[in-house]
């Protein structure tokens, strides 16, 4: 069956605990199971600081998802998401569409240890903002994975993606760039 | 990439820009800090010389990452 694979980074507030974070992604997985989705991946980044402080919170829980859905599978998902008051901001990305349910493999979820000392801020030295960088990497570079997605963008506090994107480079692809 | 023989018409274009380009990733915030200013601008394609369609990549990361709090709309 075809689907379209979507991915969606939810932001929660840092001053949960991990009981309502899982409990918030009970309900997202709860959603993609009565909308006839597939849950690929729940991805935790942990704590990380933020950009700019949201709703004042320096810091924010990062969990990305990773599904296959139908049709009306985000507007539900997103909306329940706006309905926790736990839930900063989320932004879904459309990855690739016609993707046939079978071709993704659901990956084991490990459950995070939440009490786990958080993750150290990157750094904010200037050095990182060059305008115009050499060759010399710095900084280590997660591979990015279906990096093509391509759609238009509204940001803001329900951002949503919805046009239509172009083919997703295959996981193993985008791995070999480490 | 037209490297002409006077060198005049030669369009440079930085080894990590073209390197990263074809790959930005949204959820990559240390290494979309290249594709942003000091001031937290994206760099205008005048500057870093990548082709049109990598531009649109990452703008269009940028932005994404933006909104997630991985990247500051203004470094004041």
């Amino acid at each position: 069956m075809l689907m379209t694979e979507y991915e969606t980074t939810v932001i929660v507030r840092p001053d949960v605990t991990g009981e309502q974070v899982e409990s918030a992604l009970d309900r997202v997985r709860e959603v993609i199971a009565k909308q006839g989705g597939k849950l690929i991946e729940i991805d935790h980044w942990g704590k990380k600081k933020l950009a700019y402080p949201m709703q004042k919170h320096p810091r924010g829980i990062y969990v990305r998802t990773h599904y296959l859905g139908l049709g009306g599978l985000v507007g539900e998902l997103e909306r329940n998401l706006r309905l926790n008051e736990n839930v900063l901001r989320f932004l879904t990305v459309k990855m690739e569409e016609r993707v046939e349910s079978d071709a993704r493999q659901e990956k084991e979820y490990v459950v995070p240890s939440y009490d786990e000392p958080d993750e150290p801020d990157e750094p904010e030295d200037e050095a990182e903002f060059d305008a115009l960088p050499g060759d010399g990497e710095e900084g280590e570079s997660r591979a990015p994975r279906g990096d093509s997605e391509d759609a238009n963008e509204t940001a803001g506090d329900t951002v949503n993606d919805k046009a239509s994107g172009e083919e997703a480079a295959t996981a193993e692809a985008a791995e070999s760039k480490e | 990439m037209a490297a002409d023989k006077d060198g005049f018409r030669r369009r440079k274009v930085s080894k990590l820009y073209s390197d990263l380009g074809g790959k930005v990733d949204y959820r990559d915030g240390a290494n979309l800090r290249y594709f942003i200013t000091e001031r937290g601008k994206i760099v205008p394609r005048r500057i870093s010389k990548v082709s049109a369609k990598d531009q649109r990549k990452i703008t269009r990361a940028v932005k994404r990452a933006r909104a997630l709090g991985l990247l500051p709309f203004v470094i004041s």
